[in-house]
């Protein structure tokens, strides 16, 4: 078989560059029983320098795949838990008046890490979140006068419980679209919880260790986007992103009425990158259609809006992204 | 002599600038008709001609619905203003009609004239019109009967278009009545669609006279190939294999309960390579290409539909 050199090439450069990924999650599954797709997602954002929006009910193990995630990397980390009383200078930090130098000195707020953990988004106001995401897309935050640049790697991971619940604020729309990613944690398995309360009730629980510099998934960044990605792959992905846009024209004319906004360009951006760090996941140098509809659900969920009509008749965002996957060709 | 002369010479260009002088102010008003005999209801034009010099201003007299009483004013035009030799010659022109009988006089019109130095008045002259009254033919003559037109094809048109849909619908009533009568059904049976393997075996044929490989169309003959397999499973099997990834379609497959022998393992190993060759510029040798043909016409024949055999007595 006379294989293109480029491909086996980059093949075995990815082979070389993901085996920390395995490392991390031989780590991370040392303190996480089950969620499999939890730290996959993780490690998406981790590879591609997307933010992760997690939502759940309490008590799945939000914060501490986070927190694992955080062990695991030789980096900054820092975890602010939100409540309805935060302020954005709580966040970013302030100009405090040091009586001994005569002069206002920057304090520097915990957005100052390579990891963060913005616990409960939702519990604080549209103020606090909109200063948080507007670090997250523009990587720097500006104190006083004075404009800083965020140390890469820079990633935030929110965690959120279901607007239902009181007290909560909900992320604006745009505002969300800036998440790379949102993943809905489910209930583990009973086998898995099984497992989580034997662990729990141990004497020691085991802990993470840091195996991996912030050095390296630098450098793993850089390969992940040399992850080749053909043509047809692309016009997979903007068929689906389009149809999320216009389902008439894919013959998906029942959902015209109950979508109101689809996909915006960044879901293609983010279903592209989301697909090649998948690919490097499974060490592979290329993207197949499956990497796409591993992360398809993710990256579209928190990106379409639905009309009161899709509400009314209790048509969700899963449902929509489903039908479109189960109706758009597969190349 | 020589004075005399002198006086003369004086006394003649007195005269010739009064002359031209008087010759300067020269202002003439005429006012005329088309015509001065009309029948009643006809119209005719009536024109002011004013002749002037530029320097002068003259107010014309204001005429309204009515010239004298009876003879209305049904139409006005602006002023027409020429200039003529350094003069100017202005044409105000009226349309009029009457409707009563009987001799009318239009009265002189009084216009104004005045300049920086002077004022002045000029009337026209009067002009008379005769309205006749028109002969009543008061004769009782018979009612006169609708003319005879020759009817034109577009007049017909409607009429035969809606006569041919009544035709073709008794004729179809006709039809359907007797095809009800003899028992038998509206329209004949379907031409059935060539069974799944039939389509597929078409394919795979077409596909290999295609040659696409021996092109270097390899990316072109996988993707046919796996079209054609994907599309097979569909009819066959009922597996939506055009929306499914290789994975999916494996997985689809082996739900079915149809996986015989190694044909799942066939299978996989022509997804797979099919999905490299797409997805990842690879380019397999000839043998390859030729063993993944061989690999889809097994698949297709070891799966076809066939018929349960009946019993003969």
């Amino acid at each position: 078989m006379t294989d293109t050199v480029n491909i086996k090439e980059l093949n075995e450069k990815i082979q070389k560059e993901s085996a920390f990924i395995d490392i991390i999650t031989l780590e991370i599954n040392k303190v996480i029983i089950g969620q499999r797709h939890l730290i996959d997602s993780l490690l998406i954002g981790l590879l591609t320098g997307g933010h992760i929006l997690l939502e759940g009910v309490p008590g799945l193990a939000k914060t501490l795949a986070v927190n694992t995630l955080a062990q695991t990397v030789d980096a900054a980390f820092s975890r602010i838990q939100f409540t309805p009383d935060l302020l954005p200078a709580d966040l970013i930090g302030t100009m405090i008046y040091s009586q001994k130098k005569e002069e206002f000195q920057v304090k520097k707020g915990p957005i100052f890490a390579n990891f963060i953990l913005a616990d409960e988004i939702n519990r604080s106001p549209a103020k606090v979140q909109s200063a948080l995401l507007e670090a997250m897309q523009e990587k720097q935050v500006t104190i006083g006068t004075n404009t800083y640049e965020l140390e890469m790697p820079f990633m935030v991971l929110a965690t959120q419980n279901p607007i239902e619940q009181e007290g909560t604020y909900p992320l604006p729309e745009a505002q969300v679209d800036r998440f790379m990613l949102k993943v809905i944690i489910d209930y583990p398995t009973m086998d898995e919880e099984q497992l989580i309360v034997r662990e729990n009730i141990a004497e020691v629980f085991p802990k993470a260790e840091k195996v991996v510099k912030t050095a390296d998934i630098l450098k793993a960044r850089k390969v992940v986007k040399d992850v080749y990605m053909d043509e047809k792959i692309e016009k997979y992905i903007l068929d689906i992103v389009f149809a999320t846009r216009f389902p008439g024209q894919y013959r998906l004319d029942k959902y015209t009425h109950m979508i109101q906004y689809g996909g915006s360009p960044r879901a293609s951006i983010n279903l592209a990158m989301g697909a090649k760090s998948f690919a490097f996941i499974k060490r592979r140098g290329y993207v197949i259609p499956e990497d796409v509809r591993a992360i398809c659900h993710d990256v579209l969920r928190h990106r379409i809006g639905l009309t009161y009509e899709a509400e009314a008749e209790n048509i969700t965002t899963e449902d929509i992204i489903t039908e479109i996957l189960n109706t758009v060709e597969v190349p | 002599m020589k004075g005399n002369g002198k006086i003369y010479i004086l006394g003649f260009s007195i005269v010739f600038f009064l002359v031209k002088g008087l010759e300067a102010q020269y202002i003439e008003v005429k006012t005329e008709l088309d015509t001065n005999q009309i029948r009643i209801g006809e119209s005719i034009h009536f024109d002011i001609h004013v002749h002037q010099p530029e320097d002068i201003q003259v107010d014309f007299p204001l005429i309204k619905d009515t010239l004298v009483e009876n003879l209305e004013v049904i139409n006005t035009w602006p002023a027409d203003t020429t200039v003529v030799n350094g003069d100017l010659e202005i044409l105000k022109r009226y349309r009029l009609t009457s409707f009563d009988s009987g001799l009318y006089i239009v009265p002189p019109l009084k216009f104004h004239f005045s300049s920086d130095l002077w004022n002045d008045s000029l009337e026209s002259n009067p002009i008379y019109l005769f309205v006749h009254t028109v002969q009543i033919d008061s004769t009782i003559y018979d009612v006169k009967y609708p003319l005879h037109m020759p009817v034109g094809f577009l007049e017909l048109l409607p009429f035969i278009i809606g006569g041919i849909i009544v035709i073709g619908a008794l004729g179809l009533l006709w039809w359907y009545l007797r095809r009800r009568k003899k028992n038998k059904p509206l329209f004949g049976p379907r031409k059935p669609e060539d069974p799944a393997h039939i389509i597929a075996f078409r394919e795979l044929r077409e596909l290999g006279d295609e040659k696409l490989w021996q092109n270097n169309e390899f990316k072109k003959y996988y993707t046919r190939l796996t079209e054609i397999i994907r599309r097979y499973l569909e009819r066959r099997y009922g597996i939506r294999a055009m929306e499914l990834t290789s994975y999916e379609i494996m997985n689809e497959w082996k739900l079915s309960g149809e996986d015989k022998e190694d044909l799942s393992e066939k299978l996989h190993q022509l997804l797979n390579l099919a999905d490299l060759v797409k997805f990842a510029k690879q380019k397999p040798v000839a043998t390859e290409n030729e063993e993944n043909m061989d690999i889809a016409y097994d698949f297709v024949e070891k799966t076809k539909w066939e018929a349960p055999e009946t019993e003969e007595e």
